[in-house]
């Protein structure tokens, strides 16, 4: 199996990730070239021979640790992690694997996850670039009538890609959040009321109860794994989302929702109309939705530091 | 053959469900501190109660598997937290994990792990793989295990998990009693070597679930990690990672739609 890099001339990458090229055989692993980035990088080699006791051999320093992947990066690095399609990479599970995972299932209690009773499809906009918008499947356990915790996929079938999760709570818990920290954050009131949010499988009327206490609701949704870049692995730090809203930057691609709706046989056009009654909150706190009075959105950058130790554990 | 003597463990073991279950009930982790919010409305619970018949829940089904193991932050090993992974198979190669703080029904979504075998981690990009970590020594070390499954039966996935890498995010700080995911997410690292584990957590864990990691790395003497050995870049290349907020300029509402290639 080849772990072929191409260099990529673009200029689009704000920083350019250094590049090595890897063969690995089924015996060895070898290092066919390198090539450095930054002019200070120091060069580093890992590998071994054929033949040779296994392991990555001697490097010249410490493995240089340069900066990671940013959530805001356009492009991931030019490896098969990510290739045409979003194929995921790797061998269909196992007969051995499934035996094991149902032993467990049978012993196991599994209480935690078996708490999420409510699946809500709705759209996430990336919130270093609103351009890029997904379709996301919500797996919603309420904790109390405050607060609600979700697993985020990126479908709702078996094969479903695990993309990240978000966090809702009301707008009381809202106003007792330090202003730092609620710019995090965005409100639902628009996605809610314009139909782009919906419960899968349930009959309209049975909807609103639900919609009517998360209209007021706020969001903060971290996603790990930027699957409509094409990462067939999950790569990067995580990036912040943000929620649709009623400004032109913020309106989700009708093409998105034309495919949403078709696939589950509703229409957000009639979702809204039945919804246009429902109290809007009186008032959305200025520091949700950041970007849409500073025009700044958030990213995440990973940066090597000195690992804080009590000293022994080194 | 291998697979039909674990069977009969789990026919064995399935006798023992009831108690096990209600031991696990108890297992509360250190001092939870409570969620803020009003207690859910009987007019919610209800509705709840009725999507979670109706809807379809697929991909949480396919979450199998309840495994404990402890993290620490990419940046300050002394802060550790203990995890509980609920794991689903995407396919032999990747798992992905919802990470608990606790076995429980009130255990709060902390965090999330993929996990992936070394042919794949080989393929990142460099500066992806030192986000990863190896699972080598939690397995061997025995800290690593998953709750109310016979030992035996364990080897034979732990067997597989001792030789793949994972990837962990965690949203909400709790050892630090945070009543809500406050702040960014910050990359978690898991054990690498003796000596790193805090003593209390280890016997506190220890006397919750039954087990004994002395106990278990005795038998996991067998076991093997990466073919490969440990890739230097994993675990943060033995350094320490922080992640940082910064602010980015929002592209103006006229720019193209984007082609990614």
């Amino acid at each position: 199996m080849h772990g072929i890099a191409h260099v990529s001339e673009s200029t689009d990458y704000e920083r350019t990730p250094p590049l090595t090229v890897w063969n690995t055989g089924k015996d060895d692993i070898s290092l066919i070239s390198i090539q450095k980035s930054f002019k200070e990088a120091p060069r580093y080699s890992c590998y071994h021979k054929k033949g040779q006791k296994k392991g990555y051999k001697g490097i010249h320093s410490v493995p240089y640790l340069n900066r990671s992947m940013a959530s805001s990066d356009k492009k991931s690095g030019p490896t098969p992690a990510i290739g045409p399609g979003s194929t995921l990479p790797g061998k269909p599970t196992t007969l051995g694997s499934k035996l094991i995972e149902s032993g467990a299932m049978m012993l196991q209690s599994m209480a935690p996850v078996r708490q999420m009773n409510l699946h809500a499809c709705t759209f996430a906009l990336y919130g270093h670039d609103l351009s890029r918008q997904i379709e996301t499947h919500h797996f919603i356990q309420r904790i109390n009538q405050d607060f609600l915790q979700c697993a985020v996929f990126d479908s709702d079938k078996p094969s479903a890609r695990l993309i990240g999760v978000e966090y809702i709570v009301s707008d009381n818990i809202f106003e007792t959040l330090p202003s730092e920290e609620q710019k995090l954050w965005h409100s639902h009131a628009y996605e809610i009321k314009t139909g782009l949010w919906t419960l899968p499988g349930m009959p309209e009327l049975l909807q609103d109860p639900e919609h009517k206490s998360l209209t007021k609701t706020y969001g903060k949704f971290w996603c790990t794994w930027q699957v409509d870049r094409g990462d067939r692995l999950p790569l990067g730090a995580p990036s912040l989302m943000m929620s649709a809203q009623a400004v032109d930057i913020a309106r989700v691609n009708p093409e998105l929702v034309k495919r949403r709706d078709r696939k589950y046989g509703v229409s957000r056009g009639d979702a809204k109309e039945s919804r246009v009654e429902m109290a809007e909150p009186e008032w959305i706190n200025p520091n949700a939705d950041y970007w849409k009075q500073h025009g700044k959105g958030f990213a995440i950058d990973v940066v090597p530091v000195e690992m804080k130790s009590s000293g022994a554990l080194i | 053959m291998k697979l039909a003597q674990s069977h009969s463990y789990y026919i064995k073991s399935v006798i023992e469900i009831e108690s096990e279950r209600e031991r696990e009930s108890n297992l509360m982790a250190t001092s939870h501190v409570d969620v803020p919010g009003e207690p859910t409305e009987t007019g919610t619970a209800l509705l709840e109660t009725a999507t979670g018949t109706i809807q379809g829940f697929q991909p949480i089904n396919n979450i199998h598997q309840h495994l404990c193991a402890f993290h620490f932050y990419a940046h300050d090993m002394t802060r550790q937290v203990e995890a509980h992974h609920f794991c689903g198979h995407l396919n032999e190669d990747v798992r992905q994990c919802l990470i608990y703080d606790s076995p429980n029904k009130d255990a709060r979504l902390i965090g999330i792990e993929y996990i992936v075998v070394e042919s794949l981690f080989l393929t990142l990009p460099d500066d992806e793989k030192p986000l990863w970590h190896s699972h080598e020594f939690e397995v061997k070390g025995g800290y690593l295990f998953m709750p109310g499954v016979p030992g035996m039966v364990e080897r034979q996935d732990l067997k597989q998990v001792c030789k793949t890498y994972g990837k962990v995010i965690h949203f909400w700080q709790v050892d630090r009693g945070d009543p809500l995911p406050l702040g960014i997410p910050q990359i978690m690292m898991a054990l690498t070597r003796p000596g790193q584990l805090d003593e209390n957590i280890a016997k506190d864990v220890e006397k919750r679930f039954g087990v004994s990691f002395e106990e278990q790395r005795e038998q996991r003497k067998d076991l093997t990690g990466p073919d490969h050995g440990i890739h230097p870049l994993a675990n943060a290349a033995g350094r320490g990672l922080k992640t940082e907020l910064r602010e980015v300029d929002i592209p103006p509402a006229t720019s193209m739609p984007r082609v990614f290639v």
